[in-house]
């Protein structure tokens, strides 16, 4: 039962951890881009989690302000809506402040149906309809045709780094337990024997005096 | 402000880390003394040891391998900059 729970949590844990990773990470999409635009949005408590702060440069109400809209085409057909919105100096650590020229630049790599530009988008975040959530764009670059892949090496190495660290944080904490920790527990434990230890006799003699004074005569 | 925000919670957490890194090395440095010594004079305890293990520990704090360990504020500057320079160039 506990190693079930066990295995439970730390299960829950590995799809939480790889659920950021997969909205944190950039992602590229390839794409015909339709439209672009800005409308006022005002967030709900549901999805503001899911929006930047306002503008690095600007300052807006957080409630209610607009927000620049990518709207494109997969190759299969399929539609997909990206914002775009700077993402600040904090969380997610893109430090994108420059949404406007992306708009701009979207905008000029529109195309229609009949003479498609294809293009690469690198996003970051989940499409929820549900939610209202969007991808948010980070770059838009033009690409020869709609078959191209691109290989994630960022990706690789944003993650190598974080294993990186991770390891480095085990190892620090093994080193911690075996120089500071056990030391301490263990000149706790002698102490804890010694005190035992003399409790014990304790019992010994008492239980002798009262042998001697009130046990049963033979 | 966001940027002053970004710029104190940085030095907060990549101090919080160096003190980690710093605190980690050097009981690396203390626990290879303790070896060499342990393979010099098996057995032995007391005072010698404890100069040895001191003056091998002020020599590691003179040493470059210490300083090193100023680049978890350098690495994660410099990272920022580039991100945000090739993020936002056109």
């Amino acid at each position: 039962m506990a190693s079930k729970l066990k295995w439970g949590f730390i299960a829950f844990v590995a799809v939480v951890i790889g659920l950021f990773l997969d909205y944190t990470l950039p992602q590229h999409d390839v794409v015909r881009i339709t439209n672009s635009y800005n409308r006022v949005t005002t967030l709900g408590s549901l999805n503001r989690f899911f929006y930047a702060s306002p503008d690095a440069g600007t300052k807006e109400a957080k409630d209610s302000r607009d927000i620049r809209f990518i709207e494109a085409v997969y190759p299969s057909g399929k539609v997909i809506v990206y914002r775009n919105e700077d993402t600040g100096w904090i969380w997610p650590p893109y430090f994108k402040y420059d949404s406007s020229n992306l708009q701009a630049k979207a905008s000029a790599l529109k195309s229609s149906s009949d003479s498609p530009k294809w293009v690469v988008v690198t996003k970051y975040g989940w499409r929820i309809p549900f939610l209202s959530i969007y991808p948010n764009a980070i770059g838009v670059k033009q690409v020869a045709g709609p078959d191209v892949s691109i290989f994630p090496w960022l990706n690789i190495v944003i993650l190598a780094v974080l294993a990186l660290i991770v390891f480095f944080l085990w190892r620090m904490w093994v080193r911690f337990r075996e120089r500071t920790l056990d030391p301490l527990i263990a000149g706790g434990q002698e102490r804890l024997d010694r005190t035992e230890a003399r409790a014990e006799t304790a019992k010994v003699d008492a239980r002798n005096w009262w042998r001697r004074n009130f046990g049963r005569k033979k | 402000m966001g940027f002053v925000r970004a710029v104190v919670l940085g030095l907060a957490v990549l101090t919080v880390l160096y003190l980690l890194i710093a605190a980690y090395f050097r009981s690396v440095a203390r626990e290879r003394l303790e070896r060499d010594w342990e393979e010099q004079y098996p057995g032995l305890e007391g005072d010698a040891r404890d100069e040895y293990i001191e003056s091998g520990m002020k020599e590691y704090h003179g040493s470059l391998r210490r300083r090193l360990i100023l680049g978890v504020y350098v690495v994660p500057i410099v990272a920022v900059a580039v991100i945000a320079y090739f993020v936002n160039r056109q």
